[in-house]
């Protein structure tokens, strides 16, 4: 039984995984799509690879409503919950290999300085979500477990 | 000939509405294997998580051992691949979306990191958080350096070992750069040194 448990545990992680993934694929490519269909030039633009800080602000703000629904360590039926949402999907689209070599290739052509403000934003803005969807949840009033 | 033009032309369209990314696959069959790639990564993930269990309570916390060895892990893997890609344009199209955007970047996780941050603050250890962030970054942005010199390395290897095949392939790699003026030539190459994708717009026009 427990070790059924555990496969369904590791089973929602992937499910939720796969599909975050698919979601942050998804975000590239409609980002792509928008520059190209505006044909805008401006150098932030060009430069600064917006779809993973993009991914990682909205898994962030995503996983702070989680956290408040259902609390960051919930038991019985609602772990699997918080494991589809929290580390499966949250997770799968945020993605700190993809931010890490986005500051690596900024730095390999020559804009180290935008390298480290992107190491930077990252960090600050990925908190700053996540707290605006605990804020926003709660403001709700929607607050159900922990 | 007017079908051949024709299906040059069908092929064009599907390379645009594929977006820039990966002209050569379809838009379904990448989503799958991206699927596929993050649904195993998370899973790794989990694995690596539940082994490597760390107290966090509100009077001690550890530093999470497990999300950041997954982190590192991933961005060197992710630094080997994007190495291997760059140097070798001919590897199949389908170890990005697979290995890149699913597995390697699906296995890494900064939602968590995000997360284990803030219970660090909320708890009242702000200089933890602080350091394990900067830990993270370090390690990550050192284990995709890391992961791109061992590509380059694994390349050299290769070519003192297999010097016809890889010069082959070398020689393809520098046609495709050099053929610039055409863009369907240069699209793929582009694709696999990543990823400012709003190029498209200046070759459009």
């Amino acid at each position: 039984m427990t070790v059924l448990l555990a496969i369904l545990a590791l089973l929602a992680v992937g499910v939720g995984c796969g599909l975050g993934a698919v979601a942050r694929w998804g975000i590239h490519e409609g980002f792509s799509k928008l520059v190209s269909s505006r044909g805008s030039s401006s150098i932030l633009v060009e430069v600064v690879p917006w779809p993973t800080v993009i991914a990682n602000v909205l898994a962030c703000f995503v996983l702070g409503i989680v956290v408040t629904r259902i609390g960051a360590e919930p038991t019985g039926s609602l772990r699997y919950l918080f494991l589809l949402l929290g580390a499966g999907l949250c997770g799968g689209m945020s993605t700190l290999a993809g931010a890490a070599r986005d500051v690596v290739q900024l730095a390999r052509r020559g804009t180290p300085v935008l390298a480290v403000g992107y190491l930077l934003v990252t960090v600050a803005v990925g908190m700053g979500a996540l707290w605006v969807g605990v804020l926003v949840t709660q403001g709700t009033g929607a607050t159900g477990g922990a | 000939m007017e079908a051949l033009s024709l299906s040059a032309e069908e092929e064009d369209t599907e390379t645009l509405s594929s977006g820039p990314a990966l002209p050569a696959l379809s838009w379904q069959r990448t989503a799958l294997l991206i699927a596929a790639g993050g649904a195993v990564g998370g899973v790794l993930r989990e694995l690596i998580t539940l082994a490597m269990p760390t107290i966090s309570t509100p009077t001690l916390i550890e530093l999470p051992r497990g999300t950041l060895l997954v982190n590192v892990l991933g961005c060197v893997g992710l630094g080997l691949l994007t190495g291997l890609l760059e140097k070798r344009p001919d590897l199949p199209r389908w170890m990005r979306p697979l290995l890149g955007i699913g597995l390697l970047e699906g296995f890494t996780i900064y939602s968590g990191l995000v997360l284990e941050g803030s219970a660090m603050i909320g708890a009242g250890f702000p200089a933890l958080a602080f350091m394990y962030g900067a830990i993270t970054a370090f390690g990550a942005v050192f284990g995709v350096v890391l992961g791109i010199g061992l590509a380059s390395l694994i390349h050299r290897r290769t070519v003192r070992r297999r010097p016809r095949r890889t010069g082959s392939v070398a020689a393809t790699g520098g046609v495709s750069v050099m053929g610039a003026d055409t863009p369907a030539e240069v699209e793929p190459h582009r694709t696999l040194s990543s990823s400012t994708p709003s190029e498209t717009p200046e070759e459009e026009r």
